[in-house]
């Protein structure tokens, strides 16, 4: 089925900044929340996930900080910054844009 | 959401501090990233076992579920983005260590680059002072000199009529001004002192766009005939004479004798070198009655002009009209004007233009010992690229790109430019103060070589590409070589043909550099010892000079003159230990040349011919003290004065030109006394023929000479001439003490031996021979150690192939011969090639020669032949080890 390659570009940065949108996670409740969400359907292995998140940091939109997990153990949290939220909003509107138009379409064709 | 390549200005607060860390603080991230990765895989572990599995199992269990860990923190760590900084680094880290592996290798290339960057940046910074600095004035593109020109004279100064016209008649000048040297006695802070003043017209100052400092220059109304007397200070006599006094303005000052007053300050910071020593300046215009107006229009007294071309307007456009204008004045003044034309030339030109092609072939030359040098680095370089080709070749194997080894060659080949350009620069700093003294004297503008911004910028450009030529060269070895064949051989690299070649190449190239560059010092080298051998006419040793300047009133007076004169002779001569002594004055201010006529037996004096001569009065005693011989008849005495019909002496050029098979003496010509005169009315018969002299035997122009009777003082100096048997420098307190006596007020000046004197022709010359024969040196240097590089390479190649001809009982005659059949070609060749080189380049270097043809064969082949034996010296040492070879030990290898 798909692999991270397949996601349409970018989609993963979408999700991640979403995810850690509403909380600061780390990267193993990341990868948790990402399968749960979205319900196995986008299979994103761990090791794509890192770099991922890597670039992210590396590009100003998500900060990590070294808090402790749950199970206790020092683990690295990622938020959202100022610059990656605004970054989400604009991106998530192209994406329902985006979205929207393309299921237009294939309606339109089933039609 | 496409890939966002570029990062907005606003986002550099975030991601700025992130480069910085990436980049200075590796280690902790990386550590990080190993702890982050960790913790994941534990807490998934955790998960299976408390799902059930073994701590093993689950160990194994979350390895899978996370796939590749060290790709996952390759990729984590390429996203930083600084990986290229830190191959740099990485590069850098190595190349060092490389370096500091092979000190002896890394010392040669070092120093090798040092002496090639280090004479580069030298001169360079004589040619950057000199030739690339503008001038100091507002658009000093758009100045001219303006000069008179006849057949006779191809430069004269400009007579003030011709000024006057040339000023209102043209219209392609903005402005234009006369500037006349002429020099005097100050009575000023200290003992009297002579100086120079520029006499210059109102026009000059804003022509050259030169403002005082203080005060005003000449306004057009002091610059009228017997206007009130006036001066302008340079700003250096200022500060010298009165300490920057700005109540000095409206002050009198004497200047020999007479009081002028001063009305500016004027800097002369960076002006060209003839304007240089002039202290202050007087209006020119003033003097029109005495040397202007048009009775005075063949009055040539060593004024020249400088104009400014109107915008937009050529030096075609100006050349051209002011030959128009020529014509006209030719037309309406044929006695005066007949023939002459005005030269037009760049301002630039006249500053620099002696020197720019003697600097131009420096430059080249030194340009060479770089190539050469670059040469060398690239031969030794390749030796050990080949050497460190399974090196190469492991770390290909290791999975390091193509690209990625070509980048740490050129990293290790640019970090040796560059710490070797930077030694060059320390030996520039400690040359080049040294040079810039001895060419203080010598070269316009000299006092401006520093090592300033563009000299670093050159030399930091020169030592990059420096890097990049010779690194290009082992790279493409390097490349050229199968790794595969690398990790057969443990051993010496087989001297393959190919690396040969390379180095074989490199090796004729540097020969035939080296040779071009010998060749070009033994052509100047030898072009000195012409003119050092040259017989100037006269001799001299012990012969000791100075100046008297007789502007002073008190010498208005021709008896008052003559009658000191006299008395000094006679006190001069007297001292203990001269042999003979003497005054010669020459006829004019500015120069001394006059024209004259030379009696050919018609009866007209106007039907002679007019030519110019050099004219100067001599009291007896000068001729011996210069030794000059006297061909025939008798020589000058006091008693040819006043009272007797005019007489002469003529040197042999003048009596043979006109006077060809017959004898001299009684014959006569008719000299333009006072200078200017165009009717030549009197005769003066000629009673002695000497030796020509020749001061400058460099100069073509040798003009005719004749000496008139001591009572002809018309140029208001003279240079008094006394010779010793001794060490005439002593002689020096004695002859100071002898004119002080007769007057306290009359200083000796620009006093040197004869011999310094007339160096002055020659010091120009010695300084180019000094330097080429320097850079040649080093040159045949570099190329043998070029040659030596090669064979030493070949013999550690043929090692193997040498013992065992030693072992098969070949002779140490066969081996030398083995090795001269390898190099003697190259010698060859490169000498050739050198050779061929050097014919070509008979344009450039004729210019700069003398007395000797620029294909002189002897030169070529002594410096050809030396240039062989210094080659085939450099073979001795691979020989000799090629000798020691022990052919049991090579067996053994075996």
């Amino acid at each position: 089925m798909s692999k991270p390659a397949d996601l349409v570009q970018g989609t993963l940065d979408l999700l991640l900044l979403k995810i850690v949108a509403l909380e600061p996670l780390n990267g193993f409740a990341i990868s948790r929340r990402l399968k749960q969400i979205s319900g196995d359907v986008l299979q994103v292995s761990d090791g794509s996930l890192y770099p991922a998140l890597h670039k992210l940091e590396e590009e100003g939109l998500i900060s990590a900080e070294w808090k402790l997990s749950e199970n206790n153990r020092r683990a690295k949290f990622y938020s959202l910054t100022r610059l990656g939220r605004k970054h989400l909003e604009t991106e998530a509107e192209n994406w329902g844009r985006l979205s929207s138009a393309i299921s237009r379409v294939v309606k339109l064709k089933e039609a | 959401m496409p890939a966002n390549n570029t990062i907005p200005p606003e986002r550099w607060v975030y991601t700025v501090p992130l480069r910085l860390r990436a980049l200075f603080r590796r280690q902790q991230l990386d550590q990080e990233l190993d702890e982050e990765l960790q913790a994941h895989l534990e807490e998934m572990a955790q998960q299976y076992v408390d799902s059930g599995m073994s701590a093993e199992e689950a160990h194994y269990a979350a390895l899978r579920e996370f796939g590749n860990v060290e790709l996952a923190k390759q990729e984590c760590r390429d996203t930083r983005k600084v990986l290229w900084m830190q191959n740099l680094q990485e590069d850098l880290r190595f190349s060092v260590r490389m370096l500091r592996k092979n000190p002896g290798f890394t010392a040669v290339a070092l120093l090798t680059i040092a002496l090639g960057i280090g004479v580069n940046t030298a001169i360079f910074s004589v040619v950057n002072a000199v030739l690339l600095r503008p001038l100091p004035f507002t658009e000093p593109k758009r100045l001219v000199v303006l000069r008179e020109s006849s057949p006779d004279l191809p430069v004269m100064s400009v007579s003030l009529a011709n000024l006057a016209d040339w000023q209102s008649m043209n219209t392609v000048f903005e402005n234009m001004g006369g500037f006349r040297r002429v020099s005097a006695i100050l009575v000023g802070s200290g003992d009297p002192r002579r100086i120079l003043i520029g006499q210059v017209t109102s026009g000059l100052f804003p022509t050259l766009g030169v403002a005082p400092i203080l005060g005003h220059t000449f306004s057009g109304e002091e610059d009228r005939p017997s206007a009130a007397p006036v001066v302008v200070l340079s700003e250096r006599c200022w500060k010298r004479e009165y300490d920057r006094d700005p109540a000095i303005l409206g002050k009198q000052i004497q200047l020999s004798g007479h009081p002028y007053t001063v009305t500016g300050v004027v800097s002369t910071e960076g002006f060209p070198p003839y304007w240089q020593p002039m202290e202050m300046f007087t209006p020119l215009g003033r003097l029109n009655t005495d040397i202007g107006g048009d009775e005075h229009r063949s009055y040539h007294l060593g004024t020249s002009v400088y104009a400014r071309l109107k915008p937009g307007v050529t030096l075609g456009q100006a050349r051209a009209e002011m030959v128009s204008i020529a014509r006209l004045l030719e037309q309406e003044h044929p006695k005066t004007n007949g023939g002459q034309i005005v030269l037009v030339q760049p301002l630039w030109e006249q500053v620099v233009g002696e020197v720019s092609r003697p600097l131009e072939l420096l430059m080249g030359s030194v340009l060479l010992v770089l190539l050469i040098a670059c040469a060398n680095v690239a031969s030794l370089l390749t030796s050990r690229a080949m050497v460190r080709r399974r090196e190469l070749a492991i770390r290909g194997a290791l999975g390091a790109g193509a690209a990625r080894l070509a980048a740490q060659l050129l990293c290790e080949t640019t970090l040796l430019a560059l710490i070797g350009g930077s030694l060059g620069l320390l030996a520039a700093f400690l040359v080049t103060p040294v040079l810039a003294h001895h060419a203080l004297s010598l070269v316009p503008r000299a006092e401006g070589i520093s090592i300033d911004r563009s000299v670093l910028a050159f030399t930091f450009i020169a030592s990059l590409c420096t890097g990049i030529i010779f690194g290009v060269v082992p790279a493409f070895a390097a490349y050229g070589s199968n790794p595969a064949e690398a990790f057969k051989d443990g051993n010496a690299p087989r001297a393959g043909l190919s690396r040969i070649g390379i180095r074989s190449l490199l090796a004729v190239a540097e020969l035939a550099m080296a040779l071009v560059l010998l060749v070009t010092a033994g052509l100047t080298l030898k072009s000195l010892y012409h003119l050092l051998q040259a017989d100037l006419g006269m001799s001299t040793d012990g012969v000791m000079t100075g100046m008297l300047n007789f502007s002073n009133a008190r010498y208005a007076d021709d008896e008052k003159l003559l009658a000191f004169m006299t008395e000094l002779q006679q006190r001069l001569s007297a001292l203990p230990g001269v042999t003979a002594a003497g005054l010669q004055s020459p006829q004019l201010q500015g120069g001394s040349q006059i024209s004259f006529h030379a009696d050919n037996g018609s009866s007209s004096i106007s039907s002679g011919e007019d030519t110019y001569a050099d004219a100067s009065s001599v009291t007896p005693g000068a001729f011996q003290a210069l030794g000059i011989r006297m061909l025939h008849g008798r020589s000058l005495t006091w008693s040819d004065d006043a009272s007797v019909p005019p007489v002469c002496i003529v040197d042999d050029s003048l009596a043979e030109r006109y006077w060809p098979g017959e004898d001299a003496i009684g014959k006569r010509v008719a000299l333009a006394i006072p200078p200017g005169t165009t009717e030549h009315p009197v005769w003066w018969t000629v009673i002695g023929v000497v030796h020509r002299v020749q001061t400058d035997p460099a100069d073509s122009q040798h003009l005719p000479e004749i000496f008139l009777p001591p009572n002809q003082v018309a140029g208001g100096r003279a240079i008094v001439l006394v010779q010793s048997k001794t060490d005439p420098a002593v002689l020096v307190p004695e002859m100071r003490h002898v004119i002080q006596s007769l007057d306290p007020d009359l200083p000796l000046y620009n006093v040197m031996s004869l011999s310094d004197l007339l160096d002055e022709n020659v010091a120009p010359r010695r300084l180019i021979v000094m330097l080429l024969s320097t850079f040649a040196g080093i040159a045949l240097l570099l190329a043998g150690l070029g040659v030596y590089g090669v064979m030493a390479y070949m013999i550690t190649g043929r090692t193997r192939e040498i013992g065992l001809r030693l072992a098969l009982g070949a002779s140490a005659r066969d081996i030398v011969r083995l090795i001269l059949r390898q190099a003697v070609p190259l010698v060859l060749a490169g000498a050739a090639i050198g050779v061929a080189v050097s014919l070509s380049l008979k344009r450039p270097l004729t210019p700069l020669l003398l007395g000797v043809s620029a294909t002189d064969s002897w030169t070529i082949a002594a410096v050809a032949a030396l240039l062989v034996v210094v080659a085939l010296l450099a073979c001795c040492i691979p020989i000799r080890k090629a000798m020691s070879i022990d052919p049991v030990k090579v067996l053994y290898r075996e």
